[in-house]
């Protein structure tokens, strides 16, 4: 198979990137103009974090200096306390001949990762060695990022991409690789990536790879989860108290192959948005939980699915009756 | 009253005094001027506050005909007294330009003043200054006293609460001084100054303005000479500034409100002012005149300390801050209802500082002038204004209105288009103020940072004076380029009491103080008793920079150990240790350029950053160096958690608040300037606040922001969308998040609970369950009810337990926020309500360690006695531990001190050291029960203690272990910091002789013998007797050890 489409269509310069237009444009600015600041990207994954910065480092220092004047670490890399202590801080010191107004980049990506002894050691590098070297700090939560270490930085956050956004990029990339399509397999994709560019091209690729055609069928076919909208119509059956037509979406997903512990989280994550009474999502949840554990224990069998549909069905109806 | 007056009438004098004096700074007339220094001067906020020096400079810098006139300031080498007496306006101009400006430092925060003064202070005037002091508080005192009796001086009462009286009291006399000489030597111009002041006291029939002043001038040449009597203008505004209080109910005593209700009504409009100004002068002059005689006349000898008199000026304006401070809210016009309207501000305002009401003029469109002229539509005059600007005002009959009527000014007037201040009249102005500006600034800078990008920013303002562009740095951070450089330049340390004031006390009395060896604890905060300082406070707000910058500044060379630096027990032993007893290269060889710095002192930056296996036992390395260093230690950290505890405990501490917004305001304002932003203050308010007051985060936000825009004002939208952004994250306590979910209105959406529960979702639901009784549910009907959703919450709390345990013991973590809704938001809905009382930590912590703990003991004991004993652990504490404990204490309660032999041999024959005996009863000891051990004497113990250790044991297990065990026993507190590394083994070598000195000092047995000994770790003293028994154990102990690495 070819390379993974996220990384044959990785932008390489600024201007490719999708979203996020205003805070690009500054970082537009800054690949010219250069003096970079200390960085903290933050947003959701798929949203361009890693490829801005590393579209700005090559555009701030040019593919020449780039190996030596860019450190990438990621969190497949050893961050430890002794890594920043030694490694970065080394980096840090080292003497790299560049034009004025270009720095040594660090690039962090993945930092809410890192321990935060290990940020602690980073606080006063970043400062010690401003002038020489710059951070750039790629994260999914800012919170996860000891508060030093956003005083130092700017922050610029991400936001997840919009519909619109995602589909001119995958319709770009369909006529590049020439792949057969129709709406609703993009929009199928679309669903499912929910705002993130990285899941949606994996997506399409794997679609594309495994049945040729990209269409809603095909799209779920690859996307494995559950579908949100047969779990949301058991739900809504337990909570009017059908437990028959609970019991035949649950049959039709266990049907679909889908693993208990897959369905379990799904129908979690649809009681908890689920609009109903305070009250009666937490029962279910509890009941939810219960059974959560059970599955994880090992006890996932489709029994132990249905009993929860009992159970559930059963808390919606005695929950009716004490309300008329 | 009229002693009030008088009172007050020495300041406006002091003005007089101070022009004849040659001058020295010249401040060139011309708005321009003021401007920049004014602009200056809020980039000194952030510097410093450092201006009269340089403001002096400057003005030598460019001498200029106007520079004689503009008399100020101390004497400098010219001792000419320039008369300068026609030239009126101008140099009235500048005094009160002066005036306002040293106003303006002043209210940024005084403390400076004084080394301004001196600094400058070319001898003469300063030395006598110091000397005349004395003198002139005295005669203050008279003048007060004199106040007092009048009636109620309402100023004096006020300022005097307003701690330094004294400092004030100091400047005023002296004042008055000068004055007397100016008034006969210094025509017209001098005399013009009393004429305005003197005016209105004869004048009691100037109902309107306009009459008024032209009495006033016309009296000018015959009060020339009456010198002392010029109250009245001040009068006026003082008056005003009563009415405020009144308003406010402030301070102002009931005698004084009442004569404020008679005089005063009329004021509360706000141009009515001079009116009252004439009725209250009138009655007062006669008084006031005496009273200012006499005044004069006690420090008539002294003149010639002309120099003093401005800096004293200033300093008793800095002493005024603005009496109601915040006490009114800010009024909110249309926009740009200003436009167009020149103001120009002098004295102190009631309830907003200046910087604060210039930006109120501005941010609604008005300009801000610093002189008075003909084109100036407003004097918005407060406590203590500016004499010649008053005097001048009135010549041009120019609307006077105090802070009410500037902000009725800004509710009423209506809307204008947005044009009129920007391209109008304001602009060729402000063209003007932009070269001179940027010249200052560069002179500025050039004397302040030696950043050389700063001036090009500078030129480049010049360039383009109204519109600058971005500018592309030249690759500094703006963090960096913007750093203090001096300690008065730090934002929010200006103040007297501020911790960089405190700390640089601290540091300079160090090695006086370091000698005592057990220093009491001294009474105030001066710290004097310790040797290691611990700044804690948020980041952002400059400690590190205050801590380098006073050792600067207290000729200390600091060696700076932070977070990126390992910093274990063995690197701080080996490299810290024995610098604190060191001296450094530089003591020896200084270079020309750099002084030798003699002194060193030691920054543990970030010491809450010592985590990690790398950094094993730092701290309490940390804490032995502070015990023995001879130089002094500062600590920083962001704040103590437990294991800095300690720490805090033998330091100095220094917490750093968090600034307040109207702190950072002017030093953010003069780098937006700098850097060519259009920034008004409201938007710059939002970005304060927004960064939450992190002046490091607000100029990485600017700067990251003004990359594509410079214009941060009009595109306020994309602005406000980047702080809410940028806003820091700050992790909430379980404290906060805990109420959220007891609550029963306006319950929070799901997913809001859930995140409250991710902000510990280890500690979450050990607060549920400790405070969930403190919430009384909802509309329950009844006490049987109540207890039912208890019962329902508890029940709830146990089931969540359930999943809790299985998820931790499986890592089934994708049970997550199931557990959440189940432990947390489930119990908290069922139990909604209100909480009552404080959310108590959870005991579970405390509890959990305890059981850990017992549980360590039972199983060492369990090992120590296996020999003997057929039990396990559990066996052993039922069946064996209270038994044995008995055992023991038997002999030892029966006979005193003749049953340690007996005690000792029961002892010897479980095979158990003298830290079992502890663990014994400690794990015995159930609460409630009487304690056996409190019906031993001191001498039983002690007389235990040394039976056991005066002979030798056989142990049938390596007793090394069981040595370091105690130890941990000893110190519970600091054992966080031994434990760590003594459980990693071999960390400490060769001073177990030491340990063991110290073992038996901590020891409880023997304390007090300890705290005879007193000395920190060396309880050699306590110890001695017994050291030579001491020394076997410790020598076998060590040979063990020694044996054992091998």
């Amino acid at each position: 198979m070819e390379t993974p489409w996220v990384e044959k269509y990785r932008p390489k310069v600024l201007k490719d990137i999708v979203g996020n237009e205003e805070t690009v444009d500054r970082l537009k600015v800054i690949a010219e103009a250069g003096n970079m600041p200390n960085l903290i990207i933050a947003g959701p994954p798929g949203t361009g974090k890693t490829t801005s910065i590393l579209c700005l480092a090559r555009a701030l220092l040019g593919e020449d200096v780039y190996k030596e004047a860019v450190m990438e670490t990621n969190a497949s890399d050893d961050r430890g306390i002794e890594v920043v202590r030694n490694n970065i801080k080394m980096f840090s010191r080292k003497k790299v001949t560049l034009p004025p107004g270009r720095h040594k980049i660090v690039i962090l990506d993945e930092v809410d990762s890192m321990t935060s002894a290990a940020q602690q050691a980073l606080r006063r590098t970043m400062e010690m060695y401003a002038n020489t070297t710059r951070f750039a700090l790629a994260c999914n939560t800012s919170e996860k990022i000891i508060e030093p270490i956003q005083s130092r930085c700017a922050v610029l956050r991400y936001t997840r991409l919009s519909d619109a956004q995602l589909l001119k990029r995958l319709l770009e990339i369909c006529d590049q690789e020439m792949v057969p399509k129709v709406e609703e397999g993009l929009e199928a994709i679309i669903f499912t990536a929910q705002g993130d560019m990285r899941q949606a091209i994996n997506n399409l690729q794997s679609t594309y790879a495994g049945f040729g055609m990209v269409n809603a069928e095909n799209v779920f076919k690859v996307c494995d989860q559950p579908h949100p909208l047969l779990v949301q119509a058991i739900v809504a059956a337990c909570i009017e108290g059908d437990i028959d037509k609970a019991y035949g979406g649950m049959q039709e997903l266990w049907g679909m192959g889908y693993a208990p512990v897959d369905i379990i989280t799904v129908f979690f994550r649809i009681v908890k948005q689920y609009d109903m009474p305070e009250y009666l999502t937490l029962e279910f949840v509890k009941e939810i939980g219960r059974t959560h554990i059970r599955v994880l224990d090992g006890v996932d069998s489709f029994m132990q699915l249905t009993g929860l549909l009992a159970r559930l069905v059963n808390i919606s109806r005695a929950a009716a009756t004490t309300h008329s | 009253m009229a002693d009030i007056r008088a009172f007050f009438s020495q300041k406006p004098k002091k003005k007089g005094g101070k022009k004849k004096q040659p001058e020295v700074i010249d401040v060139d007339s011309d708005d321009g001027d003021f401007v920049d220094s004014k602009t200056e001067i809020s980039a000194r906020d952030f510097f410093s506050q450092r201006p009269a020096s340089k403001r002096a400079k400057k003005g030598k810098d460019k001498p200029t005909a106007k520079a004689q006139r503009s008399m100020i300031i101390e004497d400098d080498d010219e001792d000419e007294v320039v008369a300068v007496p026609d030239d009126n306006d101008d140099d009235i101009d500048e005094a009160e330009a002066l005036a306002v400006l040293m106003g303006d430092d002043d209210d940024n925060g005084g403390g400076d003043d004084d080394d301004d003064a001196i600094g400058n202070g070319s001898g003469s005037g300063d030395e006598k200054g110091a000397k005349q002091t004395k003198k002139s508080k005295q005669d203050e005192k008279t003048v007060k006293k004199e106040n007092k009796s009048a009636t109620a001086s309402p100023v004096k009462t006020r300022r005097s609460p307003r701690k330094k009286a004294a400092a004030a009291a100091a400047a005023k006399p002296k004042r008055e001084v000068i004055e007397d000489d100016d008034s006969s030597g210094d025509g017209g111009h001098d005399s013009t100054n009393k004429a305005v002041q003197g005016g209105p006291s004869k004048t009691s029939p100037k109902k309107s303005k306009g009459s008024t002043r032209e009495k006033g001038r016309a009296s000018v040449d015959t009060k020339t000479k009456a010198t002392p009597k010029t109250a009245p203008p001040r009068a006026v505004i003082e008056d005003d500034d009563d009415d405020d209080d009144d308003d406010d109910g402030g301070f102002v005593p009931a005698a004084l409100k009442k004569k404020k209700a008679k005089t005063t009504s009329p004021k509360k409009s706000a141009t009515s002012t001079s009116k009252t100004a004439a009725t209250s002068a009138s009655s007062a002059s006669s008084s006031a005149s005496a009273a200012s005689a006499s005044a004069g006349g006690g420090s008539t000898e002294t003149t010639p300390k002309k120099g003093s008199n401005f800096w004293a000026y200033k300093q008793r304006m800095q002493n005024l801050a603005p009496p109601n401070l915040g006490q009114k809210p800010l009024p909110s016009g249309a926009q740009n209802c200003l436009g167009g309207l020149k103001f120009v501000l002098t004295g102190v305002l009631d309830s907003i500082e200046r910087d604060t009401a210039e930006r109120l003029i501005k941010d609604h469109g008005g300009a801000v002038q610093k002189s008075v002229s003909g084109r100036v539509n407003y004097i918005v005059a407060g406590i203590e204004p500016g004499p010649s600007k008053m005097k001048k005002a009135e010549e041009l009959k120019l609307n006077v209105i105090d802070e009410d009527g500037l902000f009725d000014l800004i509710r009423t007037l209506p809307e204008k288009p947005f044009d009129d201040i920007t391209t109008g009249g304001k602009k060729g102005g402000k063209k003007a103020t932009a070269t001179k500006k940027s010249a200052t600034t560069s002179a500025a800078l050039k004397a302040s940072s030696s950043s050389s990008s700063s001036a090009a920013g500078a030129k480049r303002a010049t360039a383009t004076a109204s519109s600058p562009p971005p500018q592309s740095a030249v690759g500094d951070l703006w963090t960096v380029k913007y750093a203090p450089k001096s300690m008065e330049k730090i934002v929010g340390q200006s103040g007297a009491r501020s911790n960089a004031k405190k700390l640089k006390a601290w540091l300079e009395s160090w090695h006086q103080h370091l000698p005592r060896k057990n220093n009491k604890p001294t009474k105030n905060d001066t710290g004097f008793d310790k040797r290691c300082a611990l700044l804690v406070g948020p980041p952002g707000i400059g400690k590190t920079t205050t801590a380098k910058l006073v050792c600067e500044a207290c000729g200390y060379e600091p060696i700076e150990l932070n977070a990126s630096d390992a910093r274990s027990k063995k690197l701080l032993e080996a490299q810290i240790g024995p610098l604190t007893r060191n001296c450094t290269m530089t003591q020896f060889y200084g270079t020309a350029t750099k002084p030798r710095a003699t002194k060193v002192a030691v920054i543990f930056d970030e010491v809450d950053g010592m985590a990690g296996n790398e950094d094993r036992g730092g701290v309490g390395e940390i804490m032995k160096l502070i015990k023995t260093t001879k130089m002094p230690i500062i600590c920083i950290a962001n704040d103590v958690p437990q294991k800095l505890r300690r720490l805090r405990d033998v330091s100095f501490h220094l917490p750093f608040r968090k600034l307040q917004t109207k702190q950072i305001r002017s030093a953010m304002m003069s780098v937006a300037f700098k850097e060519g932003l259009s920034l008004n203050p409201i938007v710059l308010d939002r970005i304060i606040e927004g960064a939450n007051g992190d002046i490091r985060q607000i100029l990485n936000n600017m700067y990251m922001w003004s990359r594509d825009n410079a214009n941060f004002v009009e595109r306020q939208d994309i602005i406000d969308r980047d702080i809410k952004n940028a806003t820091k994250y700050t992790k909430k306590t379980p404290w906060d998040c805990l109420p959220l979910f007891f609550r029963a209105a306006q319950r929070p959406r799901g997913y809001e609970l859930q995140e409250a529960f991710f902000q510990d979702y280890s500690a979450m639901p050990l607060f549920m369950q400790e405070n969930y009784l403190r919430c009384a549910p909802h509309g329950k009907s009844g006490p049987v009810d109540v207890l039912s959703t208890i019962a329902d919450a508890a029940d709830a709390i146990s089931e969540a337990e359930l999943v809790g345990n299985f998820m931790m013991a499986n890592s089934a973590f994708s049970a997550l926020p199931v557990y959440g809704y189940m432990s947390c938001i489930r119990p908290g809905f069922i139990m909604r309500g209100s909480l009552h009382g404080r959310i108590e930590f959870s005991s579970w912590f405390g509890n959990n360690s305890k059981r850990t703990k017992s549980r360590r003991q039972c199983s060492e004991l369990q090992q120590h006695m296996r020999k003997d004993i057929s039990a396990d652990t559990t066996d052993m504490r039922l069946s064996y531990v209270p038994y044995l404990r008995a055992q023991i204490m038997q002999p030892l309660i029966e006979q005193g001190a003749d049953g340690a032999k007996d005690a000792v041999a029961v002892m010897n024959a479980y095979n158990l050291t003298r830290a079992d005996w502890d663990s014994l009863h400690e794990l015995s000891q159930l609460s409630g029960l009487p304690d056996p051990t409190k019906r031993l004497d001191t001498k039983t113990k002690t007389a235990f203690t040394r039976a056991y250790n005066s002979s030798a044991h056989m142990l049938p297990y390596a007793e090394e272990a069981a040595s370091k065990r105690k130890k941990k026993q000893k110190a519970p507190d600091t054992e966080e910091m031994f434990k760590m590394e003594e459980d990693e083994g071999g960390s400490n070598d060769g001073d177990e002789d030491d340990e063991d000195d110290e073992d038996v000092s901590g020891d409880a047995m023997i304390k007090q013998k300890k705290k005879r000994g007193g000395g920190g770790g060396k309880a050699a003293a306590a110890s001695k007797k017994r050291s030579g028994a001491k020394k076997k154990t410790a020598s076998k102990g060590a040979s063990k050890k020694k044996a054992k690495r091998g």
